[in-house]
């Protein structure tokens, strides 16, 4: 049987994975259709490996979340069963994984704005590679609905416009009520409706 | 007279058929609308792109000939005026981008940006020592600053806190954006980030 092996290098990040093809799916001899192993080198973080499941939800929480990041939302992406999880943290982002054995402490690594670019760009090598015959739960990139961008966006500045305006429209009707009532101007209105009396 | 950097709302309901590169299979959904930021967003990557690369606008002509985008491109006037959508702009032009012409510009400035990734890496890296990453910032927003001014409407309050603002964080925003355009999906994730739908499907 063929052994296969793919490297996907960026900067700080470089993948490796391993197969074979999938005969019965009659994949070609370059071609992984099965995945055996992957190994992710992170520069300043352990390696990490596992099974095509832990690749999948991996690659789904990554591209999730650069996918906000790119429309400018920071939130935590989740895994489905949780083993994978990204959150911002300051500047940087935090990435957990969450081992599916027993007693093993989950592991936490912490990449910047340019590390998580070049992470991004190896899963988006590896999934477009056509070389690799794999069904990945992440397919495409797609426009956020409105509603999502509405609640997830940032929009204190627009908010804080009208806070302002409607301060300044407050303050400016206040003003009007120093300016002083003229009262006799009704008055000296009145006093020259009055007839003027020629009885004298 | 006041300004403020309000931009009127101008949605177009566009043909999903347009969206996507399509790199695995294609995209399922209707009623995409092009988002109000999407020219300011477009203009302002590429003012970025123009501040990293000297005589940019000659390499952006000769990418686009490249990757097929002449017609679009032919003349600088052309390109001006596509810019010119950009409502805070000095001579904004008081119109709207097409798909195509959104289509033709993320194309423009993925590839750009993939020729530009060594130096914006720099730029977001956190490991490079502090003193040389402060530097090349200050070089970097002294640059895009002064293009700012010689081309945006310095009355509008958002390019006037772009001028005032130290953090540079909206600087930092377009480079992460710029950053995650390159690559063979980053024209997609791009393309994504500048429409929304109308419904969810």
């Amino acid at each position: 049987m063929i052994n296969l092996s793919y490297r996907y290098d960026q900067n700080s990040s470089s993948l490796v994975v391993g197969g074979m093809p999938d005969v019965s799916n009659g994949d070609s001899q370059q071609t992984i259709g099965i995945l055996s192993t992957w190994t992710l080198k992170i520069i300043g973080s352990p390696l990490l490996e596992g099974k095509k499941e832990h690749l999948d939800n991996l690659m789904l929480v990554i591209l999730k979340y650069s996918r906000s990041y790119i429309s400018g939302i920071r939130r935590t992406i989740k895994s489905a069963n949780n083993v994978v999880s990204i959150s911002p943290q300051g500047a940087n982002h935090k990435l957990i994984l969450n081992s599916t054995q027993k007693d093993v402490k989950p592991l936490e690594i912490i990449i910047d704005d340019s590390e998580l670019s070049d992470l991004t760009r190896c899963l988006d090598l590896l999934r477009l590679d056509h070389r690799i015959n794999l069904k990945w739960t992440y397919l495409i990139d797609k426009p956020f609905s409105k509603r999502y961008l509405q609640i997830y966006l940032n929009k204190s500045n627009n908010y804080t416009q009208i806070i302002f305006s409607f301060i300044i429209f407050i303050i400016s009707s206040s003003l009007l009520f120093l300016i002083p009532v003229d009262n006799k101007y009704e008055t000296i209105n009145d006093y020259k409706n009055i007839p003027i009396s020629t009885d004298k | 007279m006041t300004s403020s950097n309000v931009v009127p709302a101008k949605t177009k309901v566009v043909n999903n058929s347009l969206i996507h590169n399509k790199p695995n299979g294609g995209s399922s959904f209707d009623n995409l609308s092009i988002t109000n930021d999407a020219s300011k967003k477009l203009d302002f990557l590429i003012l970025v792109i123009e501040t990293l690369q000297i005589n940019a606008t000659d390499s952006i002509f000769m990418k686009a000939k490249n990757i097929g985008l002449s017609e679009v491109y032919s003349s600088r006037v052309q390109f001006w005026k596509i810019r010119c959508t950009n409502p805070l702009r000095t001579s904004y032009t008081y119109s709207s981008l097409s798909t195509e012409q959104i289509d033709s510009l993320v194309e423009l400035i993925s590839s750009m940006a993939e020729n530009l990734y060594p130096i914006v890496r720099q730029l977001l890296s956190s490991k490079e020592p502090e003193t040389l990453t402060n530097e090349r910032w200050f070089i970097f927003s002294s640059r895009l600053k002064s293009l700012i001014k010689e081309r945006m409407n310095l009355q509008r309050s958002f390019v006037n806190s772009l001028l005032n603002d130290s953090s540079n964080s909206f600087f930092r925003e377009l480079l992460v954006i710029l950053s995650l355009s390159c690559g063979p999906a980053g024209a997609s994730r791009l393309k994504s980030s500048l429409f929304y739908q109308n419904r969810e499907t």
